[in-house]
């Protein structure tokens, strides 16, 4: 009977400690930085942990290697052929290692072409599903220069904004989270709107701000960069892939195809400064079919993120 | 031994949640994410009683809430494991631990889990819960949490018992 009671009393000093504490994090209504409080709290504790189990399990997995838009450069392959070696007489390559040089080169790539400065990071963790929310743990923080609300991309498009940062991690909210909003335009015109994420893995919503726009499937959109926001402009979203409503319809939105996939995340880069001008649509890779596009403007030779390529070549979009 | 229990727990708890972030979320594994974490509290629930279920689905719940990339509400995930918990511990306690209840309250913690949490979370305010998914995420939930019951729960069992020779546990 007195095992009965402690146990009965314990249940209960916990579930009151848990009440407790949801109810004191309903109160803070600082709901974007986590800094302080017990989250940022741990995150200081569990960041490096994650981190550390990332580090050790990497190396064990086996992961196929995407080459695919390289196919029809031939000189470019030579050129990580030759780097590829160069990096097997150092330590050994693998399969992993080359995919993430490519995904790090692209990377590197969209930072020349729109003239931004990154900072690259992995991808140690992800949220679990049943929580709801899209969110993914960096392994760079404060000390790697990282700041709240900074963008994140990947040489696809834009990923997500930094939701909180600690010394050596930082917490991203990817932008097909339902919480998420991007300014976003429209290539090739002025036509600009808000694109929020639905917490669907592939589907974004994009609601135009003039209703009569004339907006159609194949339509690719880039970041819209209000002066003083969170994204900077430029940055490929997504393609639109069907418009609902009729032209003058309050309610009309159209559906958006991220350029990024976000199940297959692993390396990318925090936009840490923007281009003091727009790129407008030069970040965005040139249609395949022809069309009057906008020539890529030639990033100089001084550009602080770019690597050896001084303008961009054609790589393949996402989906 | 006392302290070497609480050790042993946490420790599992800390080495399921990062298992589970940072290698299993990355699966991509279609609906929800196979909950490591839960398993492990039903194995210490059913092999420790309702007290040790109880503390540990609070504590590997708080984990859960706190550690990075978590957006959630805090506390909440404590409120909802640490009932599983306590409730796996009590059944355990009174009737026959044996698989079948294993695999069962792990099966069903996870559905009330899912569901309640989607619950709670809209019902204080959380803008992201979407009901049209919760079915699909308990379903795949159910079977994720059948399938590691059935692995990692006798492994749990198997390390309280190898690290406390109790001669009142006997479970």
């Amino acid at each position: 009977m007195r095992d009965n009671r402690r146990t009965r009393v314990i249940f209960g000093v916990l579930l009151l400690l848990a009440v407790t504490l949801v109810v004191l994090d309903l109160r803070d209504s600082n709901a974007g930085n986590d800094e302080g409080g017990i989250r940022g709290f741990a995150t200081r504790f569990f960041g490096p942990v994650e981190t550390a189990v990332y580090t050790i399990v990497t190396p064990v997995r086996n992961v196929v290697s995407s080459i695919g838009t390289w196919g029809s450069k031939d000189d470019r392959i030579s050129e990580l052929e030759a780097e590829n070696a160069r990096l097997r007489g150092e330590l050994a390559t693998t399969d992993f290692d080359r995919n993430r040089l490519l995904e790090l080169d692209k990377l590197l790539r969209v930072a020349g072409a729109g003239q931004y400065r990154v900072v690259p990071a992995r991808i140690v963790a992800i949220g679990p599903a049943q929580g709801f929310a899209w969110t993914v743990t960096l392994d760079a923080g404060t000390r790697d220069g990282i700041k709240l609300d900074q963008a994140v991309v990947t040489g696809d498009g834009l990923v997500g904004r930094v939701l909180s940062v600690a010394p050596s991690t930082s917490t991203v909210l990817l932008v097909v989270d339902a919480t998420s909003t991007v300014g976003g335009r429209v290539e090739s015109s002025l036509q600009i709107g808000f694109v929020s994420g639905l917490g669907k893995e592939s589907e974004l919503s994009f609601q135009l701000r003039d209703p009569f726009a004339n907006i159609k499937a194949g339509d690719r959109l880039v970041t819209f960069g209000v002066k003083g926001g969170v994204y900077p402009p430029g940055i490929p979203i997504g393609t639109i892939t069907a418009v609902k409503g009729t032209p003058g319809q309050l309610t009309r939105y159209a559906a958006v195809v991220p350029f990024v996939d976000p199940s297959a995340l692993d390396l990318v880069g925090v936009v840490v400064s923007a281009s003091r001008t727009d790129p407008r649509d030069s970040v965005l890779p040139p249609r395949p079919t022809p069309s009057p596009a906008v020539t890529p403007t030639p990033a100089p030779s001084a550009s602080p993120g770019g690597t050896s390529s001084s303008s961009p070549s054609p790589t393949s979009s996402g989906p | 031994m006392t302290a070497l229990r609480f050790v042993l727990a946490g420790v599992l708890l800390l080495t399921a949640l990062m298992l589970e972030l940072v290698v299993v979320a990355r699966w991509s594994l279609p609906g929800a994410t196979p909950d490591l974490l839960l398993v492990v509290v039903v194995g210490l629930a059913v092999v420790r009683g309702p007290v040790m279920g109880a503390g540990a689905g609070f504590a590997g719940g708080l984990m859960l809430d706190v550690a990075p990339p978590a957006a959630g509400i805090v506390g909440l995930n404590a409120l909802l494991y640490c009932v599983a918990g306590f409730l796996i511990g009590r059944v355990a306690e009174r009737t026959e631990p044996t698989a079948v209840l294993a695999l069962t309250s792990a099966v069903l913690a996870e559905i009330g889990i899912i569901v309640f949490g989607a619950a709670l979370g809209g019902l204080l305010g959380d803008d992201r819960v979407a009901w049209s998914e919760v079915v699909g995420l308990a379903l795949t939930g159910a079977l994720y949490a059948l399938v590691l019951a059935s692995l990692v729960v006798p492994l749990v069992i198997w390390l309280v018992r190898r690290t406390e020779p109790d001669h009142l546990l006997l479970r």
